[in-house]
């Protein structure tokens, strides 16, 4: 082995969460979101490419994809918003741009805490219940109800401003599904925030989709993704390339290999990269860090080390780990749009 | 939706202090501070001050120098400057607004026809030097016009023929019973005083309806439409934090659509807008005189096309600008353009005829010659129609433009 820092890291990231298994009565779940053959641009630039997605009763879909891949201009076709240059957007059937009560069971949580700062806890929920179409009689019963829910009764009469980052996430959830929605789109939810309120914002998505919501979370948060869904999909290039459940998926993509990252200290040489490329690896963190597939992690990391020092590549440190999420993500994003 | 949107607007208002104070607190302040500042300048109660050097000392010019003291149109300063040089400095220093010199006995005509008293003023205070001149023009015909008649009658012998022996004498004597009369006139109590006086010009004003100066009527229209602007402007300004954190977009995606938020907007603004003008018209009626109450129904009207016109304005400035900052700066340019050019700090009169003509195209102009046409002149709601018709459209204009801008915004 070189002189330099090099280490074997073995990594199960898998073994920490309490997989949501795939569940078979989602087959048969109505849909309650359809979306086919998406088609949309801004002047010359197309950002969706013939999406086709559906979102059952009962689901947590996790969206997934680089900036740019088009996730938000799908969410806001989903929610009405965007007249789609082909294809359609369907909400129980209806098309949300014509009707107003198709849209009022389409509840949309933006990325930003997108809640009045000026205003009480209490305040923001009774005017985004009007908002959604509450009737007025049932405003204040709701409202109650999801103080108690989001355990936010002791805040109720603070202004938002003054909470911390968790509890106006939690504000913003709340305001988008005080209705009840059928449907429920959020962008980032639980960006910026520390792993209790994460965990809360959880808890409430998952009453919600037991009770029968659909439900999108568009996320860069693999482990939240992994952790919620039932079905992920990744969208690069404006179009769904991979969907399914997120264990079947890494089982199909993987099955029974580990994957090997390998750092090195400088970047390897022309020829290293060839040599590289040829045994498998493609870079993450272009030159410096590889990753490739191994069938076992009982490898012997000295012989290895020596041999891609002997070409010209000085090894800092390799780690084997099972493949997740953030595995198939990252085997996704290195290929480009001919790969796929 | 509009009315959550209103209950929105309402309590960020109410929990903002400093909007609070820019909406009802700054506009009557400053109302009061140009009320007091422009009735004296446009009015008759201006009393400029001034410094006599008298380079004579004759009997004639001792008795202006008296006069000048005496006079309440003017103040004199008690300092007494020893040359030209001392009095251009005072004026220079803005010691006193102009200097009068009296360099030659104003009883007699110099063969080369120089005046007799030398006005000293600065072109930054222009308007000193003829009021002054106005002023002691007014002092002679009071206080001395045996000078002023004994000058006459040179510029007659000078211009026409040389009067007889007799008929000189008789006038010597006659300038002699009127320069007495006049000393005794002085001595006797003030009603007195001009009863014989024959003038040649006499002022009379029209149309007083109101026991307040016009300024005074003049700037509750002017400061109130500038404030407006600038409170309406801020106000709409909510609507740009709303799209940066998100809310719009929310809105949008749910019930909303762009349309109900801008109108639960635009509703709100006009009455704020109505309150804040409603507070600058209280003071007008109750401290200045100003007969509102006799006209309610032409204020009234005038100010619903003033905030409608404002509000959308102030809608259109947050749509566009992607910024708070961005629409800060360029809402405090378009709103200082619009009220100079409008007349909101300069009455329209004392522009040049090309920018009087100019500030049509600015509804500052109409808002607030509507408001004088109203109070001072006694217009009724037919002679305001075509303003107030105008300002309407101007409205429904501005916020079809909010509406689009915005919706191209949400889309991209």
């Amino acid at each position: 082995m070189n002189d330099i820092n090099s280490s074997v890291i073995l990594q199960d990231t898998q073994s920490a969460h309490a997989i949501n298994p795939v569940r078979s009565e989602l087959q048969e779940a109505t849909v309650r979101l359809d979306v086919k053959g998406a088609y949309f641009s801004f002047g010359s630039h197309t950002v969706l490419q013939g999406v086709d997605l559906k979102l059952r009763a009962g689901e947590v879909y996790g969206l997934l994809g680089p900036n740019g891949a088009g996730k938000t201009t799908l969410m806001k076709a989903m929610c009405g918003r965007l007249r789609l240059d082909k294809g359609d957007v369907r909400v129980e059937g209806k098309d949300p741009r014509l009707d107003q009560n198709v849209r009022r069971m389409v509840s949309y949580v933006p990325q930003d805490i997108a809640i009045f700062p000026y205003l009480t806890v209490i305040e923001n929920l009774e005017i985004f219940g009007q908002i959604s179409g509450l009737p007025r009689r049932d405003i204040a019963q709701s409202v109650k109800g999801m103080l108690q829910k989001a355990s936010l009764g002791n805040q109720a009469h603070k202004l938002c401003r003054t909470l911390s980052g968790g509890y106006q996430r939690r504000i913003n959830i709340c305001a988008s599904i005080l209705n009840n929605p059928s449907v429920l789109i959020l962008d980032e939810p639980t960006v910026g925030i520390d792993i209790n309120a994460r965990e809360e914002i959880h808890s409430l998505l998952c009453d919600l989709r037991d009770s029968g919501a659909a439900i999108l979370i568009a996320t860069h948060d693999l482990d939240q993704a992994y952790q919620l869904s039932d079905r992920v999909g990744f969208m690069k290039y404006g179009r769904i390339w991979l969907e399914g459940a997120p264990k079947t998926l890494i089982a199909d993509h993987f099955g029974e290999e580990r994957e090997i990252i390998v750092s090195f200290s400088s970047p390897p040489p022309d020829s290293g990269v060839q040599l590289l490329k040829e045994v498998g690896f493609y870079s993450i963190q272009a030159p410096l860090v590889w990753v490739g597939r191994i069938a076992n992690s009982h490898i012997d990391i000295q012989t290895m080390s020596d041999e891609l020092a002997r070409s010209g590549m000085f090894v800092k440190e390799i780690s084997i780990r099972s493949p997740d999420l953030t595995s198939l993500f990252m085997h996704m994003m290195s290929e480009n749009e001919s790969e796929i | 939706m509009i009315s959550a949107i209103f209950r929105v607007m309402m309590l960020g208002l109410l929990r903002d202090r400093a909007a609070l104070a820019m909406a009802f607190a700054l506009p009557p302040m400053i109302y009061v501070i140009f009320a007091a500042i422009f009735s004296v300048t446009a009015g008759g109660d201006l009393s400029l001050k001034i410094a006599i050097l008298d380079q004579v000392h004759s009997q004639t010019t001792q008795r202006l120098v008296k006069a000048l003291a005496k006079s309440s149109d003017i103040r004199t300063v008690a300092a007494v400057p020893e040359n030209l040089k001392a009095i251009e400095d005072m004026v220079r220093k803005a010691d006193i607004d102009a200097g009068v010199i009296i360099r030659l006995d104003p009883s007699f005509i110099s063969a080369d026809h120089v005046a007799p008293i030398l006005i000293v003023s600065d072109p930054a205070r222009a308007i000193a030097a003829p009021i002054v001149t106005g002023r002691l023009l007014g002092v002679f015909n009071e206080y001395l016009p045996d000078i002023v008649y004994g000058r006459s009658i040179a510029d007659f012998e000078t211009k026409f023929f040389k009067l007889l022996g007799p008929q000189r004498q008789g006038l010597i004597q006659a300038l002699e019973a009127i320069k007495k009369e006049t000393q005794e006139k002085e001595k006797q109590p003030q009603q007195n005083k001009t009863q014989k006086t024959s003038q040649l010009v006499e002022q009379k004003n029209i149309l007083i309806r109101n026991s307040a100066s016009a300024t005074v009527v003049y700037y509750a229209g002017a400061v109130g439409f500038m404030f407006l602007l600038f409170s309406l402007i801020q106000g709409a300004m909510s609507l740009i934090d709303e799209r940066q954190n998100g809310i719009t977009d929310r809105m949008v995606s749910g019930m909303g659509s762009i349309g109900k938020i801008l109108t639960g907007k635009f509703l709100f603004l006009v009455l704020q807008g109505i309150v804040q003008l409603s507070l600058i018209f209280f003071l007008a009626q109750f401290f200045y005189g100003v007969d509102i109450v006799g006209k309610w129904r032409e204020c009234l009207f005038i100010s619903i096309g003033a905030t409608c016109c404002a509000a959308s304005i102030g809608l259109v400035v947050a749509t566009m600008c992607k910024t708070r900052q961005q629409a800060t700066t360029f809402s405090n340019f378009l709103v200082l353009v619009m009220s100079a050019i409008g007349g909101s700090m300069v009455p329209r009169f004392l522009m040049p005829p090309w920018l009087q003509d100019m500030s049509w195209l600015v509804p500052s102009a109409w808002v607030i010659e509507s408001y004088n046409a109203a109070l001072w002149q006694g217009a009724g709601l037919s002679d305001l129609a075509l303003s107030i018709s105008l300002l309407m459209i101007l409205s429904m204009v501005g916020f079809i433009a909010a509406m689009l801008t915005l919706s191209r915004s949400i889309q991209s």
